[in-house]
């Protein structure tokens, strides 16, 4: 993680090129995009985890929905932050009411919701009920995100990489952009695991706190 | 240097948010490992001596 992260920095601020239009700015996609799109994936993540936990009741599922929505919250908090630190110098704002930045703004909303619910219900069964239907409903907004620069006018920018016709960016940028995504994709697993064996961990506590208790 | 650093006037929109990105996913990874830590260290001083590797997590347990 920490080597495609080194590679992936040392290319996006050293060996990219500036963009024709946007000139050096456009190094701030390097962080940006991977951002976005992990904010999106950890979503979907969560979706696709809540309902397994709906259907089969499976804990584990439930587990990691549970530990990923923090890290998504930090990659959606991020994707609006250097979003915003990207469009000052090229749209002239720090924040425009575009289709896209505002259904990211929701989805950061969603995360936050999500957590809450989490923290507010004691009853941990109520509570991953209750989360996984708003994973659930909240998934409506996923593709919302993702063709938002299609279905709307917008300033941002459309889909460059992800494209049915093949990527349109060069691949001296591409290649650093994938970097990036692949560092991003490992410090999402990583801190995931930690995260889900801490939840193991936390409920193991729990039980030794409650045996230790009925014994005493 | 100074040109690098500049980043031809963008260097205050580019360089704050490379902070702002490693700053709050190395703090994320301190808290979870740190999370973690304490709470392995508060099974281990609840768990009776030898009992610790035997009694693994309990999946679903309320």
């Amino acid at each position: 993680m920490a080597a495609a992260f080194a590679v992936g920095i040392y290319m996006a601020l050293i060996t990219s090129p500036a963009d024709f239009k946007q000139g050096e700015s456009v190094r701030i996609m390097y962080i940006h995009v991977p951002s976005a799109w992990m904010a999106l994936l950890t979503y979907t993540i969560i979706a696709v985890a809540s309902g397994v936990s709906i259907i089969w009741r499976h804990p584990l599922a439930d587990l990691a929905a549970k530990s990923a929505a923090p890290v998504g919250l930090a990659f959606t908090g991020l994707a609006l932050i250097t979003g915003s630190l990207w469009g000052k110098p090229m749209w002239g704002d720090w924040w425009v009411w575009d289709a896209r930045l505002t259904s990211v703004l929701v989805l950061f909303f969603l995360y936050l919701g999500y957590i809450a619910i989490w923290q507010a219900i004691e009853d941990q069964n109520q509570a991953s009920r209750a989360a996984a239907i708003l994973a659930l409903v909240g998934f409506v907004n996923v593709p919302i995100i993702k063709f938002s620069v299609e279905w709307w006018s917008t300033l941002h920018q459309p889909a460059s990489v992800i494209r049915l016709d093949g990527p349109t960016i060069d691949g001296s940028m591409l290649v650093p952009l994938l970097v990036m995504v692949l560092a991003f994709k490992a410090y999402f697993i990583t801190v995931l695991l930690w995260r889900m064996k801490a939840e193991l961990v936390a409920r193991k506590l729990q039980v030794l706190r409650l045996k230790k208790a009925q014994g005493a | 240097m100074v040109e690098f650093f500049n980043m031809d006037g963008y260097g205050v929109f580019i360089w704050p948010s490379y902070v702002i990105v490693f700053v709050v996913l190395i703090g994320l990874g301190i808290q979870s490992r740190k999370w973690l830590a304490n709470l392995e260290k508060a099974v281990q001083d609840l768990q009776p001596e030898g009992d610790a590797e035997s009694e693994g997590p309990q999946i679903g347990e309320p």
